[in-house]
């Protein structure tokens, strides 16, 4: 049953990432929406362990490619090298073909390598020396960033952010998690696992679920309060809007619903549309939260 | 830290912020000082550049703050010449100025913005023409919109222009109406009076002096009139008496100064019923930041409330208790029959028959004793003294060049050519020699008609000219000048100086004349700003009490009391008419009229308000506030609901009328239910 089968997932999960349920269930909504998700916090706050746990859980080649500032796009992407054996140029691929990639601290990395990511998250496919190479399928990256007030940083652009379909962020585990956490550090529960085909499946029937019209007007309504009220420094796009649906879809679905409720949307609606909103230039810790003042002058049941 | 930082290139705001300072120190102009200007165009140009280039390499802070310790220097170095007024405007452009310079919060944005706010105030302080109050105007629309595009950058342009336009035209009749009917309450501080802005007439005259008199076309005053205007020969128009002379320079003598004084502390009363044929006519006073108002012969407050800001002289001119610094409205009215006594006490005899003890200008002593010889009567001793003008080969003109050995004499003898201050200086001075007192009277002649019963008199209309006494009883105006330049006093100024037209500049007034186009365009814009001062600037609580007045009939309190309710009612009518919102559209779904009408009902009976929550939070929202039976009735119509609205093939037939009829049980069961509820735990107190 998959009401069981997500149960047991989230908690599995839990035992890695303690006291983070909310975050989880959005990191998990992410990969069964085929989106790429985007962590910002500071450093040691579990973004890798939740990295880990995701490809261990389902099974999935995973690398971590550590950015930095002379990071190279083909350190990243591979090369094409000649083999004196064969007398012949071969491919090497890069850490990028792998089912999960952690792309780690992705904004300490120069402009020129993040692009070269962002473009391969796009396309799934990385073309070297004129040849086309398909990356593997399920294809999920998970960026960490930074806080942009950290020294050492090249802020993501506006055009890139969005192509992450969430960004979430972690925070400090409250008092009960920390100390559980401290106390049986180690003991990790490994028992629960899915194969690479189970992710696959659900991601299809991800896109089956119902979404109607009530339901889309909702979207339709939230993206054009953010273009023609003033206030907002930038609007939601139409690929925002189609990444909130999609979103809502898997949100529901690991809530073993065959259809979008408004609650969905809102579920979702702050991990995927704030780092939209937001301008590069703003501080991130300020307390006026775009997404949720959109979310709080937009009924969700007119029809 | 606190405040948002701004970005450079591109950020359209900033942009508009800038040029809207920009227009606002053109505006300024007349207070500011050249380099205040230069800083503030420099700064917005910098802006510009930034804007285009968006080079992140801004100037740095201690660039900026060596500017601000020098600028501070300049500001003090020139503070003396300049009024307390002008240096705190010029200090806060000069402050404007750096800030634009160093812009990178939101907070300075703001700062600025409300400093060029107040900056477009200080601005009406200088100027009040209607083409300013335009050009402030659309400031203030350039700086609403660089402040909705800092707030609103994605929305396009045209909407924020739309949006201010509408906000201006819906303040618009309310302002109108607060401006016609809200009690104008006297200014609570004076204004310091500026040094640089006294213009018009000075309180000295020194012919000798003046080598060459040079025209300005601004204007001094408006009158208009309630009946006829006076015909030309009789438009002098008397601003100060000068009585006092050295030899070289004739000034308003100390005596009438402190007499002035004096004055201002004694009670002033209107006279009775006037006699003989007084004419009611209105002064509308350019600021000028001195004391004299311009009259006709013989002038006096007209009422109460230009009475308690006149101050008739003894010596018939008048003057005005506080300087003018913005244009003023004054109701006189004058009688051209009345006669000018002088004092009984002797003191206009005194005063008019002082001459310097110097061996100044002997060869006019010398004839002032050969007429006096002469002719015994007073009356042929002054009209031989005019006579002579006519008769000698004596000419006008603006440069006559300057004589500073003896200046009566080598006028009277030598010259012969001069204006006006040359002719009145001399004929004073032989009159005082043959024992008749005679004084100088300055102010301005002419005046060009602007409507039908309107004068404008501008600065190049001054004149000077000579009141005597010959039977040593009454004061007689003689004006020298009429001698020599007949067509000076008949057709104005602008006529008699057709031959010098080469020194006027190219787009004056004066040549204005000769183009049918120009001269009809400076016409209408003089109407149009004599409307302006007439109606708008001229509408003081004197205006506004007859305004009422006429309203009302008869004022008493419960009639102004239910006036100025209905007036609050009006005003409220408007505002509500803006805002209230628009009633909802008619239902176009069906559904969601009964989930409101639904919701609208809960929310009354418990309270609890559904305020933009989806069904389902709503429904666990109410879950403490309704009874067991109620809230599963509730529940289920949620759950059929969302069942219509989200569930595939959810919208069957069956379920619209499931969906009515648990409507209908659930309205009822509230309907019974009426007392079972638990009201909100808010309103449980």
């Amino acid at each position: 049953m998959i009401r069981s089968d997500f149960d047991a997932l989230i908690g599995a999960l839990g035992k890695h990432i303690l006291g983070k349920p909310q975050q989880i269930k959005l990191a998990l909504t992410c990969m069964l929406a085929q989106g790429h998700l985007l962590i910002e916090d500071l450093p040691g706050m579990g973004k890798t362990t939740l990295s880990h746990a995701l490809a261990r859980l389902f099974n999935l080649d995973y690398s971590r490619i550590q950015f930095t500032s002379d990071l190279l796009p083909s350190d990243m992407l591979g090369a094409t090298i000649f083999n004196a054996q064969t007398q012949d140029f071969v491919f090497r691929p890069g850490p990028v073909f792998n089912q999960l990639i952690l792309a780690d601290e992705i904004n300490r990395a120069s402009p020129k390598t993040q692009s070269a990511l962002l473009e391969s998250m796009e396309e799934q496919q990385v073309s070297i020396d004129g040849t086309t190479y398909p990356l593997p399928t399920p294809f999920f990256v998970i960026g960490t960033q930074n806080p942009t007030f950290q020294s050492g940083t090249y802020p993501l652009p506006e055009s890139q952010l969005d192509r992450f379909l969430m960004k979430i962020s972690l925070g400090y585990p409250d008092w009960e998690a920390e100390k559980a956490m401290l106390s049986d550090a180690g003991i990790k529960d490994d028992t629960v696992s899915y194969s690479v085909e189970q992710l696959c499946d659900w991601q299809q029937r991800v896109k089956k679920v119902h979404a109607s019209d009530a339901v889309i007007n909702y979207i339709l309504r939230l993206v054009t309060m953010s273009r023609t009220t003033p206030g907002f420094p930038h609007a939601l796009s139409p690929r925002a809007s189609k990444a909130l649906l999609q979103a809502a879809r898997a949100w529901a679905f690991i809530h073993n619903r065959d259809h979008v409720l408004p609650d969905d949307i809102q579920a979702v609606f702050v991990a995927v549309s704030e780092h939209r909103l937001r301008a590069s230039y703003q501080d991130t810790d300020e307390d006026t939260s775009f997404s949720q003042r959109l979310l709080e002058s937009v009924d969700p049941l007119a029809a | 830290m606190k405040g948002t930082g701004l970005p450079v290139k591109g950020h359209r705001a900033t942009l508009i912020l800038s040029i809207a300072m920009l227009v606002l120190t053109v505006v300024l102009n007349q207070p500011l000082m050249g380099w205040v200007m230069l800083m503030m165009t420099c700064a917005a140009v910098i802006r510009f550049y930034l804007f285009r280039a968006g080079q992140t390499q801004k100037l740095s802070q201690r660039l900026v703050n060596l500017l601000a310790v020098l600028a501070c220097i300049a500001l003090a170095w020139f503070s003396g010449q300049q009024g307390l007024l002008e240096i705190m405007v010029n200090l806060l452009v000069t402050g404007c100025a750096l800030k634009l310079l160093v812009l990178r919060r939101t907070k300075d944005f703001l700062q600025l913005t409300a400093c060029a706010f107040f900056l477009t105030g200080c601005a009406l302080i200088f100027e009040q023409a209607l083409s300013t109050a335009i050009v402030l105007s659309i400031i203030v629309l350039l700086l609403l919109l660089g402040l909705q595009q800092l707030y609103a950058p994605q929305l396009a342009f045209k909407k924020h222009l739309s949006a201010n336009v509408k906000l201006g035209l819906q303040a618009l009749p309310i302002a109108s109406l607060l401006f016609l009917i809200m009690p104008q309450l006297p200014p609570l501080w004076g204004m310091p009076a500026g040094k640089s802005t006294q213009t018009g007439l000075s309180e000295s005259m020194t012919p000798g002096d003046i080598a060459a008199l040079t025209q300005s076309t601004d204007r001094v005053f408006t009158a208009t009139f309630s009946q006829a205007l006076p015909p030309p020969q009789q438009r002098y128009w008397r601003a100060m008496v000068l009585e006092s002379f050295n030899g070289n320079t004739w000034t308003v003598s100390e005596y009438r100064k402190q007499q002035q004084l004096l004055s201002q502390f004694t009670t002033r009363t209107l006279e009775a019923e006037p006699q003989g044929n007084w004419a009611e006519y209105q002064l509308i006073i350019e600021p000028n930041a001195s004391k004299w108002l311009y009259a006709l012969d013989v002038s006096r407050p007209a009422d109460r409330a230009s009475l308690t800001k006149v101050i008739s002289n003894q010596d018939y001119s008048l003057s005005t208790v506080q300087p003018v610094m913005s244009k003023q409205l004054f109701d006189m009215q004058y009688n051209a029959d009345a006669k000018k006594p002088l004092a009984a006490n002797g003191i206009d005899t005194q005063l008019n028959l002082q001459l310097p003890v110097s061996g100044k200008n002997p060869r006019a002593k010398d004839w002032a004793q050969q007429l006096r010889h002469r002719y015994s009567d007073n009356n042929a001793l002054v009209d031989a003294i005019m006579r002579y003008f006519a008769d000698q080969n004596f000419s006008y003109t603006l440069t006559p060049g300057a004589m500073p050995e003896h200046p009566v004499d080598t006028f009277l003898f030598e010259r012969q050519a001069g204006f006006c201050a040359h002719y009145a200086s001399a004929m004073t001075y032989v009159l005082r020699e043959t024992g008749i007192p005679a004084r100088i009277v300055s102010g301005y002649q002419g005046g060009e008609a602007i409507t039908q019963n309107a004068l404008s008199v501008y600065q190049y209309d001054a004149h000077a000219w000579v009141e005597a006494a010959p039977d040593g009883k009454t004061w007689e105006r003689f004006d020298p000048t009429a001698m020599v330049a007949m067509s000076r006093l008949q057709y104005g100024f602008q006529q008699s100086m057709a031959d010098q037209h080469a020194d006027m500049p190219l787009f004056s007034r004066a040549r204005a004349r000769d183009s049918a186009l120009l001269g009809g365009l400076f016409a209408m814009i003089d109407t149009v700003n004599y409307q302006w001062s007439r109606w708008v600037l001229g509408f003081d609580n004197e205006r506004q009490q007859d305004m009422l007045t006429d309203i009302l009939g008869e004022k008493t309190t419960t009639k102004l009391a239910l006036f100025g309710l209905a007036v609050m009612l009006f005003i409220t009518g408007l505002l509500a008419l803006y805002f209230i919102p628009k009633p909802a559209a008619r239902y176009t779904d069906e559904i969601q009229r009964l989930y409101d009408s639904l919701s609208a009902r809960l929310h009354k009976l418990t309270g609890v308000e559904r305020a933009n929550l989806s069904a389902r939070q709503y429904l666990h929202l109410l879950a403490p506030h309704l009874d067991a039976q109620t809230f599963s009735l509730f529940e289920q119509f949620t759950q059929q609901y969302e069942k219509i609205r989200y569930v595939p093939s959810g919208q069957q037939r069956n379920h619209y009328a499931r969906l009515r009829s648990q409507h209908r049980i659930l309205m009822k069961q509230l309907k019974k239910g009426m007392g079972g509820f638990r009201p909100s735990p808010l309103t449980e107190e």
